[in-house]
């Protein structure tokens, strides 16, 4: 493992990536997938930013991302917490209707962030589309991380949902993984 | 009380009784929500981030017990960041400026945040109905381009590139409002 951050180090990011190696309940693979969607989210930023001398759109695709990084900052958060909750519940710390109602918690707070990573990865296409073809490449590579955290969310949605089924949330999750993966083919395809 | 603010008071709770491996996690969990607020909100540098990380999280530790409401806990470490962010901007306007700190943001920065975010909104009023009902959406209430496109009846697929052509709109308005402004002589 590479060098030791305490835990008031600045590099949050750094230090998150340190974290997921320990032992520790969270952060845990959700916390893991709104990190990725981050990248994502730089990547755009990176594809647009070195696009704005011959892209007029490039300052609205900034805007976009950085509004989305905001909201993916709070979904992890969120995501983070509601599986400590589940945990503790499962652990036996809590009644049934207690567990349950945890459960639901951490699988809205997974469905939001999968519904964050759609919205980044059409972003990721619309910049791949747009922006300067030498930094296409970024864009593209952050569709596809999108496309991998919405089929993460959903796979991590199924795990929560062994005890409590429901369509709704499963239905909304095929139709992600579809709308995330005609995003990832129109970024691909430019 | 939602899981997430049971989780915290919980936290919290542990916190006053001097657990210190609660108190690292609380730390962790809000750590990068704090920096997202100083770099990205402020546009502090990393130095500067990094006083201001040291300083809330001092200050919520002498505070633990003052705390009214511990499921609130997110949005007062992030009013205690916001402040200490523009006493920084603040104090970094009064002392002399030395070579490595040119690039300190002046301290009126927010000021000027508050005052264009007040255009903005007047603005928004000139786009077309379009437009502001987009921008609104995205921004405002953080809405996702599938949710957006279904209450308007739109390809989600387009939406990302509507909002940026409203955005340029904005961004003419309000070039044209400061151009306006500069002629007739306000400050």
């Amino acid at each position: 493992m590479g060098r030791r951050h305490d835990a008031t180090a600045p590099d949050a990011t750094f230090d998150l990536v340190e974290r997921l190696a320990e032992p520790d309940v969270t952060p845990a693979s959700g916390t893991a997938v709104a990190l990725v969607v981050e990248v994502a989210l730089s990547l755009i930023t990176k594809a647009a930013s070195r696009s704005a001398a011959t892209w007029a759109g490039s300052g609205g695709i900034l805007a976009q991302a950085d509004n989305l990084r905001e909201r993916v900052l709070r979904s992890g958060e969120a995501v983070e917490l509601s599986y400590v909750a589940a945990m503790e519940a499962l652990a036996g710390e809590a009644g049934e209707g207690v567990l349950e109602e945890r459960l639901r918690s951490a699988v809205e707070a997974l469905l939001d962030l999968a519904t964050q990573a759609e919205t980044t990865a059409e972003l990721a296409a619309e910049t791949s589309t747009g922006c300067d073809p030498a930094h296409r490449a970024d864009a593209t590579v952050a569709a596809l991380f999108c496309d991998a955290a919405v089929r993460s969310c959903a796979h991590l949605v199924e795990l929560n949902l062994t005890t409590t089924p429901d369509d709704r949330s499963t239905g909304e999750l095929r139709l992600m993984i579809e709308s995330v993966r005609a995003s990832t083919s129109r970024a691909l395809s430019e | 009380m939602s899981a997430e603010a049971e989780v915290v008071v919980s936290l919290v709770a542990r916190c006053r009784s001097g657990d210190q491996d609660a108190w690292a996690q609380l730390v962790r969990m809000y750590s990068r929500y704090v920096f997202a607020i100083c770099q990205q909100g402020f546009r502090l540098s990393d130095a500067d981030a990094e006083d201001v990380f040291q300083d809330v999280f001092v200050r919520v530790y002498e505070h633990l017990n003052d705390i009214r409401d511990d499921a609130s806990m997110r949005a007062w470490i992030g009013q205690v960041t916001r402040r200490l962010c523009l006493d920084r901007l603040r104090a970094a306007k009064r002392s002399p400026v030395t070579e490595d700190e040119w690039e300190a943001p002046d301290p009126d920065d927010a000021l000027e945040r508050v005052e264009l975010a007040m255009d903005v909104d007047r603005m928004m009023a000139e786009l077309s109905e379009n437009c502001a009902e987009i921008l609104d959406r995205f921004f405002r209430r953080d809405e996702s381009y599938a949710a957006i496109g279904n209450a308007l009846s739109i390809p989600a697929g387009t939406i990302a590139s509507r909002i940026s052509r409203c955005l340029s709109r904005l961004r003419k308005l309000l070039d044209g409002r400061s151009k306006s402004t500069q002629a007739s002589g306000e400050t």
